[in-house]
């Protein structure tokens, strides 16, 4: 057992457990956006950030990935803290000005504009990695993972295609702190809200046509449907939506 | 790439997580390129996903997945090289091998890239072509350069 001090209160945890439950144990909130209790910690977001007191020396660790040692004081909302988180959530507000997650956080620390510059105000990842760390550690799929580095950093399936490792289990959907991840069917049920759910046939002159029936299975030449989905879901949508006909064909 | 070219690079490097990278450079070096197919095969080969593959694959700028030239030509055009005409040198180059910036000659021979600084200023302007450094690059030279590799 080990005894430390977080926040002027003394607590006695086990060794190995980490400052992040430990706080929790004596029900001081300390902000997260990468941590999931059943996957090892990441320390990406560093929200969680605290201030530690050893030999009289502070320092500013995640304490998602910090386990505790004997004698540690822990101030878990001292001004720099507070300070730095301001920083971190200006930039996620900067990253990603619609996602609700990120702008409760702002609510929360007072934060209402951001100093940096907004790209894409579309942009809903925070690339916390918790889909990626879900797949991999609970489900051990490990079908997506991060693509890309620096600016272009970002979560897919490898080569921008459907393959067989994903379970369709949605670990990942569940898992998603903003909801960018999303299922198949979501993109699909999207699509279908944007092109309506009958189109006119223009090739094979057969008229309006049922979008999930076709009577010549999407397969006329120049079928712009086809086209247009294939663009979107790098593989058909009406294929995705049934993977037994996928098999066969 | 075959299985059995593969397979003797594998037993080169071993299976373990490191000397993945090892492996892709390898691929890499002989192939000018990462291919699907053989990704493919790394990955069935070692039981690792191809998420992971591809990670790496886009992660790393050595790493290609498109097919590029033979030779790779680096122009620098860092302050230095900048200042002493590196862009004129880059421009001369493209106009004779009809391509773009980061874009592949058609015969295969040549891939043309700028490049920030090669830490050597004392001689610039300066292109590398594969391992060899070019210093004091005129743009009547380089097609003397240029002949030097197919």
């Amino acid at each position: 057992m080990v005894t430390l001090e977080i926040d002027g209160q003394e607590i006695e945890v086990e060794e190995g457990t980490t400052v992040l439950k430990g706080a929790q144990k004596l029900g001081i909130y300390i902000p997260t956006l990468c941590y999931e209790e059943t996957i090892k910690p990441y320390g990406a977001c560093r929200l969680c950030v605290v201030e530690t007191i050893v030999n009289d020396r502070s320092m500013f660790q995640s304490s998602c990935s910090l386990s505790v040692a004997e004698g540690m004081i822990v101030k878990t909302n001292s001004k720099p803290v507070v300070k730095g988180r301001k920083i971190l959530l200006e930039l996620y507000l900067s990253r990603c000005p619609e996602v609700k997650r990120v702008r409760e956080l702002c609510d929360q620390y007072g934060v209402t504009e951001t100093r940096f510059t907004t790209f894409d105000k579309s942009e809903d990842c925070v690339l916390c990695g918790l889909c990626v760390r879900v797949c991999e550690e609970l489900v051990g799929a490990r079908a997506i993972d991060f693509v890309g580095r620096g600016t272009e950093r970002k979560v897919d399936v490898p080569f921008e295609r459907v393959w067989d490792e994903c379970v369709a289990c949605g670990a990942c959907t569940y898992v998603c702190p903003t909801g960018h991840i999303q299922n198949e069917a979501h993109r699909v049920a999207q699509l279908k809200r944007q092109l309506g759910i009958q189109r006119k046939c223009r090739y094979m002159l057969m008229g309006a046509v049922s979008n999930k029936l076709c009577p010549n299975n999407y397969e006329c030449w120049r079928c712009e449907y086809e086209q247009r989905t294939e663009y979107r879901l790098g593989e058909h949508a009406v294929l995705a939506l049934k993977p037994a006909q996928r098999q066969g064909g | 790439m075959t299985k059995e070219e593969l397979n003797s690079i594998i037993e080169e490097r071993g299976t373990g997580a490191p000397p993945l990278v090892g492996i892709l450079q390898e691929i890499q070096k002989r192939e000018h390129c990462l291919p699907f197919r053989t990704l493919e095969m790394v990955a069935e080969r070692l039981a690792t996903p191809m998420s992971r593959l591809y990670s790496l694959a886009t992660f790393y700028k050595s790493f290609t997945l498109k097919p590029v030239g033979r030779h790779a030509i680096d122009v620098c055009l860092g302050t230095t090289c900048h200042v002493c005409g590196g862009r004129r040198i880059m421009d001369r180059l493209l106009l004779a091998l009809h391509v773009i910036e980061g874009g592949t000659t058609s015969d295969h021979r040549f891939t043309v890239t700028p490049v920030r600084c090669l830490g050597c200023c004392s001689i610039a302007p300066v292109i590398r072509i594969d391992s060899t450094v070019y210093g004091h690059v005129t743009q009547s030279q380089l097609a003397k350069i240029l002949e030097k590799h197919d």
